[in-house]
């Protein structure tokens, strides 16, 4: 029995062609994905009855009911369109679970279609000069970039307050690359030192290039199902054991009580509370990256290691890659196969606890632990094989 | 090139703009959980009690997380970078952070954590004229 009302497991993933460049419309990506997930899974459109989706809503993805018209679904018992505040794609997902456990619908199709343009969404201001409501305490003094200035202030803190050191940062940046080298799907293989790394472009000094992820035009999509259809699919069933949300007091950004790990660590308390395992039962973990400090902070919040413990722990970065003791993000990550904002962590920890992952499978992993975003957004699932 | 934002002052932050326009930094105190937020909200986030009320501050405090932005994120400060983001605690009200830019610090890097700064006021001329909060690292 799960943390949740009814037994709720994940049934099929599946991906668009993932590209950083070329002509593409957000209808052909969706669809492609969502195809893909639904013949994983094997489930045709008739049996779809609940679809969620994540977005900025700049023209990146298709609605849901936009989704339901694509693929032909007959109905939706469910559909939720959750714009831009949530724990990124993850969102969908847990929106789902939470749908299938409460009985709403049986089946929930969910997806995350980005491109590199809506990528930019809140990153460029070109807006008119009068700065109102929250960007009056902003916007003059030329922060932009939506959370990035925040997130390398977050950088310089973490080592100021609980020490370690930049090079902390790096070993995620360039554990990315070591295992996007295994995934014939990520964009950015080539290996990555960590000179390289302190090599890149500063961005907002403390924050480097390549601590921040890799934008692309591309989709993800998952199907959810309650476990006992599940057994009925193709695949063993991967059950949502447990899932969390987290805010922290003050809930912001910048102003939140909590500057460093945000509501990470709420969620994960809240999370292991209702997980019928424990974090020294992880066997994987897919950890958002959108910044290298938000793996950082989940591998911490999620006691994974103590926290400000992530220096020593990394053991220079050989715990985390191929073959170490915590695979922590075996498709690359964002940073490596791309910016699919956040779902294609949970499709990655499904084809991890199903053996599929060939060169990069972590043998026998049966536990998988996935986070998203931070701040006052973060969210998290436990996931294990049936 | 784009003209700079400035603050427009709303029924919220109106005292704060007010405040500042007489060279005084105010924080948003809360009276019924005595914790003081920034910027100023309507109820105060901690506890939820209505009508925070601006308290004048001495405009000293300490750098609590700073960065140097090297790549414009808004188009009307593309000939300003590099420049200093930072978030200041005000030492008469440290649970608060204000962000600023730090003014007439070298910007080959960013200014540490716990470093002692001030208040000015840069002045916003022609419409819509505002003072706007800006720290400077002390002696700096
Ligand atoms: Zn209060």
């Amino acid at each position: 029995m799960s943390g949740l009302a009814r037994d709720v497991a994940v049934a099929g993933v599946g991906y668009s062609t993932v590209a950083r460049a070329g002509d593409f419309d957000v209808r052909t990506l969706t669809r492609a994905a969502c195809t893909a997930a639904m013949a994983d899974a094997g489930v045709g459109p008739a049996d779809i009855d609940g679809i969620v989706e994540y977005q900025f809503g700049q023209g990146d993805a298709p609605s849901a009911v936009g989704a339901q018209r694509l693929l032909g679904i007959p109905d939706l018992a469910m559909f939720n369109d959750l714009m831009g505040t949530g724990p990124s794609g993850l969102s969908s997902a847990l929106d789902a679970a939470m749908a299938i456990a409460a009985g709403v619908c049986e089946t929930v199709l969910v997806y995350r279609c980005i491109t590199r343009a809506s990528g930019h969404t809140g990153a460029v201001r070109t807006g008119p000069p009068e700065a109102r409501g929250a960007l009056q305490f902003a916007a003059p003094y030329g922060y932009g970039g939506g959370i990035i200035p925040a997130m390398a202030m977050k950088k310089q803190r973490r080592v100021a307050e609980l020490g370690g050191s930049y090079a902390d940062y790096g070993r995620i940046a360039v554990n990315a690359r070591r295992w996007a080298a295994l995934n014939e799907r990520a964009v950015l293989r080539e290996p990555l030192t960590l000179d390289d790394y302190f090599a890149a472009r500063p961005v907002a000094d403390p924050l480097l290039l390549l601590d921040c992820d890799y934008p692309v035009n591309g989709a993800c999509a998952v199907v959810l199902t309650s476990r006992e259809r599940a057994r009925d699919l193709r695949h063993v069933p991967v059950v949502v054991d447990a899932l969390a949300y987290g805010t922290g007091a003050g809930a912001d950004w910048l102003y939140g009580d909590d500057f460093l790990f945000g509501g990470t660590i709420p969620c994960a308390q809240r999370l292991w509370a209702k997980a019928s395992v424990g974090p020294a039962d992880v066997d994987v973990a897919e950890l958002y990256d959108g910044f290298t400090h938000i793996t950082i902070s989940w591998i911490e919040a999620l006691g994974l290691c103590g926290i400000g413990e992530f220096h020593d722990w990394v053991d220079d970065g050989d715990r985390i890659g191929p073959g170490g003791a915590l695979p922590v993000n075996t498709s690359g990550g964002q940073l490596a196969e791309g910016r699919l904002h956040g779902l294609a962590f949970l499709a990655e920890a499904v084809q991890q606890l199903r053996g599929e992952c060939g060169a990069r499978q972590v043998p026998g992993a049966e536990v998988a632990v996935v986070a998203n975003a931070h701040g006052p957004q973060s969210g998290a699932m436990v996931l294990v094989r049936d | 090139m784009t003209a700079r934002p400035r603050p427009v002052p709303d029924p919220t932050s109106g005292a704060y703009w007010a405040a500042a326009g007489r060279g005084e930094l105010t924080v948003a105190q809360c009276d019924a959980c005595g914790r003081a937020h920034h910027p100023p909200e309507p109820a105060c986030p901690a506890c939820g009690a209505d009508g925070p009320r601006p308290r004048v501050v001495s405009g000293r405090g300490t750098v609590f997380a700073a960065c140097v932005v090297r790549q414009a994120f808004d188009a009307a400060f593309a000939d300003a970078v590099p420049y200093h983001l930072a978030l200041v605690a005000p030492d008469d009200a440290p649970e608060v952070r204000i962000l600023t830019n730090l003014l007439g610090a070298d910007a080959a890097e960013p200014v540490p954590v716990g470093t002692p700064v001030e208040v000015g006021f840069e002045r916003l001329d022609g419409p819509g004229a505002v003072a706007l909060p800006q720290f400077r690292v002390v002696g700096g």
